[in-house]
Parts: structure tokens; C-alpha cells; sequence
């Protein structure tokens, strides 16, 4: 703790602390990797930061916040132009990776894997249906499906709430869905019109 | 009401077709009474001019969709092959660009079949039976409800629908209504431009004569007429269908100045041909319609049918200059 105080002792705003905590922790491994958490992050400046008043745990961000890391600097520089899942790289014993990816990667509010998901990973990406810019990285341009969780990585928590949240997504007109082209028997209506 | 929704399969026989019959009747019967200008939508001049003026702008209408996902191919082909394959292409195209059929509401259907006193308190719930045979089109199918107290009834439109729904499923049709249809939300829709998209997703969830169809097309077609913002609907299914609802409606003006703004002239004046046949249906076309220039005949309609007549000279007035500096330089 007192390393990462020192770390973050010259003054910021809560906006850049974020883009430098991430930004940092992939200086630090080269690839994305997860990060402790850092009760600092949230607590405004002068604050008292006692161990007791500390939430255990990985904390929780709503979607407003998540939504503007998704247009931050921050962000920009961590995933580059890429999707958030595709610098992601599973890791499994021998050749082929295992049908079905990991049932969870937090388990208690705590880590349970050194290799997290693309999504539990990064602790400011929400699924959400507002979530429009993370939800469209998941959905092919192809198709309009969303992808596997074979291709994504993402574990099989995470993938049940991608789909809801794009179910959702869909009702509310945030993203399109896939429309068959309906066709019309004309005659049908016209018997009942004249 | 129905109160339950416990259901039995039952094939009709000679049963099924004598209630269809029935039922079309009854429908009939309904709307003899006061013919709507609606019914002028399946008029083959009118279907003629709607499809003549949807356009044809091919980068658009051969956009990559969702679901078209085959690969291009390359291949060498005889004449005649490239004529089958030109001819299939245009038969999609007509496909993807059939016009979503303008209606009115449907009646609610309450025709008592049949009201059999010994069946009283035979349940605690209604029974509603559904036709499910093959080669039946929806709209015709039958759904007959057994109420409680003994009586048979067609089934509303509502409670026939829920039934469709339930043994035959459509693609991308929802058991309940988006809330994307709801005010609050189309609303935000509409002013993001997700025009053809409200549409497209209407005419899946719904059917043309259904009320919350009837809603929520009368609404992006009437925003769009605030906005002017026709252009977007071009090259559309949906083009067609909005023209023709705005004419019965008696709002064309700004559709009419959008064409011409867009040069495109001919497409104005077929419009106005479809004002007429639509509210002159016994005068007919005006007296030398056929013989007036384009300009002319637009310019004949801003004085005396159009609301907005200024509007339309304001437009026809600016297409004028353009050409004459187009052809002074």
C-alpha cells in the first residue's frame, strides 16, 4: 500500500489517476494483465484512507463511468485499435484449449485466476445495454451475432451476461438486430380492404 | 378476455373452412360501409407509380447486410447464364423492395359462434382452439375460444395473434412488444435517423393492419414529414409506403419539394397523379393532365391543392435557376 501511495503521491484528479493506473500496469507486463485494486483511485483528495474504511474486494463502476473510459485517453492507449478481447490470449495445458472457457475468473469478490478474462481483467468494462461501444466490439459485422466465447475468451460468467445485456440491447433499439426481409401476400390484405 | 391460456390443437374439417368463410364475410361486411382511401393502395397504377419512384440506387440497395455472409465469386459464364443470373439478381431486388402494404386498422372481430347453455361452468378456464393445419396463410387461420360459460366465439385479434405466436414463431419476431416501439424510447430513435431500421423492425414484430404498427409507422412517416428528411427512405422498401400514407393524408408538400430538390421532377408529378386517383376518384386526373410539362403540372397543384403552395414554387423556383446556370456555363 504505502509503494502505491508513493507511486501516486503528486496530485491528480480522479480522470487521469485512471488513465495512468492502467497505463502503468501494462508498462509493467507489456501485455494487459490485471491490476490490484487501488482504494486511492476513488477517494477524493485529503480524504482519510484508514484500513478499516477500505471495501474489500473488486470494486464495482457504473456504466456512465465505464462509457467514458471507453471514449479516454486511457483506453485508447491500453487497447490500441484493437478489439478489448483480441490482444487476449488464453492459457491452457497442451495443444487444444478446452471446449468451454472458465466457468468464472472472480470468485468471493477476489482473483481467482492469473490469467482473467478480457472482460473481468479490466475492471471498468461494464456490460450494459447503454454500453453500446463495448457491447458492438463483441457483436460480428457479418452476421450481427454475437461472437463465441471460443473466439472471445470470455468466461462463461461474463458471456451469460453479454448476451443478456445485448438481448437488452436489442429491445431497446440501442443495437441493430439481424432482420430477415419479410415478404408480403398482397392478396391477402386486399380481399379484407375493398 | 381470455383468462387462461391453456390451449388444444384440434384439426377442423369441414368445421375450419365454414368459420373462415364466416369471419371474411363479417370483415366484409364491415367495410363496405365506408370504402377507405387505403383500399386505393392495391390499384396497379398506384402500386405501379410506388414502385417507379422508390429508386433504384444500387450502392444502397446492394449494401452488405447482416445474414448475407456468402463470399463473392468470381466465375467465367455463358450469355444466357448471365442473363439467368442478371434475372435472379432483379428478382431479389424487387423482393427486398416490395412495399409494405399501407392499411387501416383492423376491425376487432366479436362474432359468436355458438352458444351451448349445457357446456356452462364445464371448466374453471377458457379453451382456445387453433387451427394448426398446413397451407394455411396466418391471417386466415382459425382460432376459436370456448368461454366458460359456454358460448364460442372467434378468437380478437389480439388473443389470435398471441396464438400465431405461439405455434408458429416468426424469425426475429418478438412474444411481446420492443420497447424500442415504446414513445419514449422511439422517440430518441427517430432523432438519431434510425429510420429504415424502426421500419424494417415494424414490419417483422407486426403486421400492416395491426394497431401498434398503424402507430408507430404513422409516426416516423410524419417526423420525416417535419424534417424533409425523405432522402433517407430513397432506394427503400419504405419509400413507397411513406409517399402514399402522406398523400391520403393530405401532406405531401414537403415531399413534393424534396423531389424536386433532388431533380427529380418526374417522380413529383407521378405523386400528384396519386393525390388525385387517391381524393378525385370520380373527377379523375384534371383536364389536360397528361398534356402539361412536368413543371407545369407541379406548378398546377401548388395553386390548387397543396397546403403549402409557396413551398413547393419556393423549390420548383430554384430548380429553375440551377438549370439555367447549368446551362449558361
Amino acid at each position: 500500500m504505502s509503494l502505491l501511495k508513493g507511486l501516486f503521491s503528486h496530485k491528480l484528479n480522479a480522470q487521469k489517476l485512471i488513465g495512468n493506473v492502467i497505463s502503468s500496469s501494462v508498462i509493467a507486463s507489456k501485455s494487459i494483465r490485471v491490476r490490484p485494486y487501488c482504494a486511492e483511485a476513488d477517494l477524493e483528495e485529503g480524504e482519510e484512507n484508514t484500513e478499516a474504511t477500505q471495501p474489500k474486494g473488486r470494486p464495482e463502476h457504473d456504466v456512465e463511468t465505464s462509457i467514458k473510459y471507453l471514449n479516454s485517453e486511457a483506453y485508447k492507449t491500453t487497447y490500441r485499435d484493437a478489439k478489448v478481447w483480441e490482444p487476449y490470449r488464453r492459457n491452457h495445458k497442451g495443444a487444444f484449449a478446452p471446449s468451454k472457457t472458465r466457468k468464472t475468473c472472480v470468485r468471493k469478490g477476489v482473483m481467482a485466476t492469473g490469467n482473467p478474462c478480457p472482460i473481468c481483467r479490466d475492471e471498468y468494462l461494464v456490460l450494459h445495454p447503454k454500453n453500446v461501444k463495448l457491447l458492438d466490439q463483441f457483436i460480428s459485422p457479418f452476421t450481427g451475432e454475437v461472437l463465441s466465447y471460443t473466439k472471445t475468451g470470455v468466461c462463461q460468467k461474463q458471456h451469460k451476461n453479454l448476451l443478456v445485456a445485448v438481448e437488452q440491447a436489442w429491445d431497446l433499439g440501442y443495437i441493430k438486430m439481424p432482420l430477415p426481409t419479410r415478404l408480403y401476400d398482397y392478396s391477402l390484405y386486399k380481399d379484407s380492404s375493398k | 378476455m381470455l383468462l387462461s391460456h391453456l390451449t388444444r390443437n384440434l384439426r377442423f374439417n369441414s368445421g375450419a373452412t365454414w368459420c373462415r368463410k364466416f369471419s371474411r364475410t363479417v370483415l366484409a361486411l364491415n367495410d363496405t360501409k365506408n370504402v377507405s382511401k387505403y383500399a386505393m393502395f392495391f390499384d396497379k397504377r398506384v402500386q405501379h407509380i410506388l414502385t417507379d419512384i422508390t429508386g433504384r440506387d444500387e450502392e444502397k440497395i446492394y449494401r452488405p447486410r447482416y445474414r448475407d455472409t456468402a463470399k463473392p465469386t468470381y466465375r467465367l459464364v455463358t450469355d444466357k447464364e448471365l442473363e439467368k443470373l442478371k434475372s435472379d439478381a432483379e428478382e431479389k431486388i424487387q423482393k427486398t423492395l416490395q412495399i409494405p402494404p399501407v392499411l387501416d386498422e383492423k376491425p376487432d372481430v366479436n362474432v359468436i359462434l355458438s352458444k351451448d347453455e349445457a357446456l356452462a361452468e364445464h371448466d374453471q378456464f377458457n379453451y382456445v382452439f387453433t387451427d394448426i393445419s398446413y397451407n394455411i396463410p396466418h391471417e386466415k387461420r382459425t382460432v376459436t375460444v370456448r368461454e366458460k360459460d359456454g358460448t364460442l366465439r372467434l378468437a380478437t385479434n389480439d388473443e389470435h395473434k398471441r396464438m400465431i405466436q405461439v405455434y408458429f414463431p416468426g424469425e426475429g419476431r418478438k412474444h411481446y412488444m420492443p420497447n424500442m416501439f415504446t414513445e419514449k424510447h422511439l422517440e430518441r430513435l427517430l432523432e438519431e435517423g434510425e429510420y429504415e431500421y424502426i421500419l424494417d423492425r415494424a414490419c417483422v414484430q407486426f403486421d400492416p393492419d395491426e394497431t401498434d404498427y398503424i402507430r408507430v409507422t404513422r409516426r416516423v412517416y410524419e417526423y420525416i414529414a417535419d424534417r424533409s428528411d425523405f432522402m433517407k427512405l430513397y432506394s427503400t422498401r419504405h419509400f413507397g409506403a411513406a409517399a402514399f400514407f402522406l398523400t391520403v393524408q393530405k401532406n405531401i408538400d414537403s415531399f413534393i419539394a424534396v423531389l424536386i430538390n433532388s431533380n427529380l421532377l418526374h417522380s413529383a408529378k407521378s405523386l400528384i397523379d396519386v393525390y388525385y386517383m387517391v381524393h378525385n376518384q370520380e373527377q379523375g386526373l384534371p383536364k389536360e393532365w397528361s398534356n402539361l410539362s412536368d413543371e407545369e403540372a407541379i406548378m398546377m397543384f401548388a395553386k390548387q391543392e397543396a397546403k403549402d403552395g409557396s413551398r413547393i414554387e419556393l423549390a420548383l423556383q430554384v430548380y429553375k435557376e440551377n438549370v439555367e446556370r447549368e446551362m449558361s456555363s
